[in-house]
């Protein structure tokens, strides 16, 4: 939750990197975390439109999101919309990636900010009752005391 | 590791979501403290807390006659790092793309 920005450099040329992180074939050999299969995913940030993906982890649990491609901007940057549905039907608000790929020395920069989008937070709460709020208020409560 | 799909089934009730928020804030406490302060019959709560145990989200233990009900930090954990935080995620996944392109160098 609230605004995440996270930056690494990697030794190849920001082309070669910018297709990394939009073609749907190497976009699936780094998403998420190590030890999660993909078994139904759409995950190309090469063109605006839908995209969804499913994880499943050892123990068989399943985290399903889903948004849209926003802007492609080859080779600089592409931003999505990002949901996690949750069991039960259950949505978390829509928030708001970018990826931007800038040269940098050595290589080239991969810069990710993963913001809230406050309307559409409210637009999600609407459509789903309360069950998206004190989901929020549940992360709010985890960040403020995380043990 | 918990089961996701029974966590969040656990907390799909505001009634259910209000007693796990109160025993993080306050800590264990005995099921008639937690029965007091909300307006449920007391067989409604023990029927929520038994789907909050069950849930693997809170333990009960026996001290005397009373029953101390608090809440299992691994559930809480299980919904930190997989669902709501953005920065674990990309973090994790930002090392798994440094690992490919330096694999697809080689190649």
């Amino acid at each position: 939750m609230g605004e995440v920005r996270i930056t690494r450099d990697f030794p190849v040329t920001p082309e070669r990197l910018f297709r990394a992180v939009t073609q749907r074939a190497e976009v699936l050999e780094w998403w998420g975390h190590d030890g999660m299969t993909l078994p139904d995913t759409a995950l190309d940030f090469t063109r605006e439109g839908p995209w969804h993906s499913e994880m499943r982890d050892a123990d068989g649990n399943r985290y399903r999101m889903s948004g849209r491609v926003t802007h492609v901007d080859p080779p600089h940057s592409v931003g999505f919309t990002w949901t996690w549905h949750l069991p039960e039907g259950m949505r978390a608000p829509e928030s708001h990636v970018t990826f931007t790929v800038t040269p940098a020395a050595g290589g080239a920069r991969l810069t990710i900010d993963h913001r809230d989008l406050p309307d559409d937070d409210r637009a999600a709460r609407h459509e789903t009752g309360w069950t998206s709020g004190p989901l929020v208020r549940l992360a709010r409560h985890l960040q403020a005391h995380p043990h | 590791m918990t089961n996701l799909t029974d966590t969040f089934a656990a907390l799909s009730d505001p009634t259910r979501l209000a007693v796990v928020e109160r025993l993080m804030a306050e800590g264990e406490l005995p099921a008639g403290r937690l029965v007091e302060q909300s307006d449920i019959s007391a067989p409604a709560m023990s029927r929520h807390l038994k789907v909050l145990r069950q849930a693997g989200f809170v333990e009960q233990r026996t001290q005397g006659t009373s029953r101390l009900y608090s809440v299992r930090p691994e559930a809480l954990k299980s919904i930190s790092d997989w669902t709501l935080d953005h920065r674990a995620f990309w973090q994790a996944s930002m090392d798994r793309l440094a690992t490919h392109l330096a694999l697809q160098d080689e190649d």
